[in-house]
């Protein structure tokens, strides 16, 4: 997953990445130093519970989430049962960030489905 | 300002007295008892700030008041001192929950320490406060996200309600008979009111599964529901300290509506939506739709992406938005309120934010 995370982070703009599950536990990350840690943790569980809630609330699909803020942007993509969260400089060109994400999305949705059967089946036996 | 009440236990009825005069001494109500069983019937019938128990005792021991003293009170403060302090009791009394174990012959200077730290502690673990400060759902929000264990105790006119955190969620609510999520419901309706955090009390058992985000959703929509039909003035006057400040800013339900319908006109707007930050709808011009609905998620995207904003370092919310099937929903954050505006599929946010703002700015906002 960090590999695919690289690669997003290679985009121009972009400042870190990081995967969250529905629950909010952080996956994989590729995030600045400068970041505190453990901030993290309640900014994935608010991206996943806000998600979850908009789903119930809208009895709908919930697709990407665009955030602009005064020192950056923040751009979250459904993984079915996971989300990418990419956070970038304010002026992006989210067309061409796109490009690369989606595709990077697709992955990465494969990836954690698969990790969360692996993890069911060792729960199981 | 109250005297600390501390229960003290011990078989020896001089260690009792002793230790009683010192404490009382230093300002403290002290009631003494010198059998484990009636200490444990005491504390039953009456709350105290702090148990102070000796470990041998024929009978009931120390550890046993220790586990009596938590079942009945999860959060309680229990000391245990000892002459015959083995590492193994010392282990076992800190896993049952004491918060301290101090050696006899008791030193004065150290258990009256003990005992002020202890209780401060106790102080500074309840985070108290009024609704009218501190929105329920911004302390349902913290609560959750930082997945704290905790009871949140809060009293309006002359009703009392616990609402219980654990593991990211609300696990449990009470409110009069009401227990569960009709009793959440009840509560997230009190826009005034005292509240009590405790930090490491765990709920009596599970009511709750519905997530979080989910029980501020639906009680958000239930508060709209009953305040459908209200003026719109009526509900700026009624509501929160922002309303408050729009009517210091002499903003009014005319210009509100205004606000709406000038927002409506801009290319790719199919609706639109104002709400307080309370999550009342102050103006709707959705054509289809409901205004509760879509003002709840505005406020509920505001609000979660201002958090995220903060843990993340990126500064202030200006603007997001979200996909929801085949349209897309644009929250822009006001000093007062929350403006959501529905766009076209094909619209670009960003375009429909600059212009928005725009409006927005030529209507005094």
């Amino acid at each position: 997953m960090e590999t695919i995370l690289k690669d997003i982070n290679a985009i121009m703009g972009v400042t870190g990445s990081f995967v969250c599950d529905a629950e909010g536990q952080v996956m994989a990350r590729l995030l600045p130093d400068t970041l505190d840690q453990k901030l993290l943790i309640p900014a994935a569980r608010t991206i996943a519970q806000t998600i979850e809630g908009l789903k119930i609330a809208q009895q709908d699909k919930i697709g990407d989430l665009d955030l602009l803020y005064d020192n950056g942007r923040l751009i979250i993509k459904s993984l079915d049962e996971s989300y990418l969260c990419i956070m970038c400089v304010q002026r992006i060109n989210v067309p061409l960030l796109n490009l690369t994400a989606n595709v990077a999305a697709k992955k990465l949705g494969k990836m954690v489905k698969e990790l969360q059967r692996i993890a069911l089946f060792r729960s199981v036996h | 300002m109250t005297a600390k009440r501390i229960l003290l236990v011990d078989d020896e009825p001089n260690v009792v007295k002793s230790c009683a005069r010192m404490l009382e001494l230093e300002g403290f109500t002290v009631e003494g008892i010198t059998s484990g069983a009636q200490a444990v019937d005491r504390y039953r019938e009456q709350s105290f700030d702090l148990v102070l128990t000796d470990l041998k005792m024929p009978d009931v021991n120390g550890l046993d008041v220790l586990t009596a003293v938590r079942e009945i009170n999860p959060g309680a403060a229990v000391v245990i001192f000892t002459a015959y302090g083995t590492k193994e009791s010392v282990v076992e009394a800190l896993r049952l929950g004491a918060r301290e174990f101090l050696e006899k012959p008791l030193d004065t200077k150290s258990l009256i320490a003990t005992v002020r730290s202890i209780l401060e502690q106790e102080n500074g673990a309840a985070v108290r406060g009024n609704l009218r400060t501190m929105s329920l759902a911004s302390i349902f929000q913290i609560n959750c996200t930082e997945l704290n264990q905790a009871r949140l105790r809060l009293r309006h006119d002359g009703k009392e309600g616990n609402i219980y955190f654990a593991d990211g969620d609300v696990v449990h609510a009470d409110l009069g008979s009401k227990v569960g999520e009709e009793a959440v419901y009840e509560l997230l309706s009190w826009e005034d009111g005292e509240f009590e955090l405790e930090m490491d009390i765990p709920a009596s058992e599970r009511t709750i599964t519905t997530g979080w985000s989910g029980l501020l959703l639906e009680g958000m929509r239930r508060l709209d529901e009953q305040s459908a039909g209200l003026d719109v003035l009526d509900e700026l006057e009624e509501t929160g300290a922002a309303s408050d400040t729009m009517y210091e800013k002499g903003v009014t339900g005319d210009m509100i509506e205004e606000l709406a319908s000038a927002l409506k006109q801009l290319d790719n707007v199919t609706g639109v939506v104002i709400t307080a930050r309370d999550g009342i709808v102050l103006a709707d011009d959705l054509g289809t739709g409901d205004p509760q609905t879509q003002g709840a998620v505005a406020v509920f995207v505001g609000n979660a992406a201002s958090m995220v904003g903060e843990a993340l370092t990126l500064g202030s919310f200006e603007w997001g938005a979200v996909s929801v099937g085949q349209g897309i929903m644009l929250v822009i954050e006001q000093p007062d309120y929350h403006v959501g505006l529905l766009l076209s599929e094909r619209a670009s946010p960003a375009m429909v934010a600059t212009n928005a703002e725009s409006v927005l700015a030529a209507n005094g906002a």
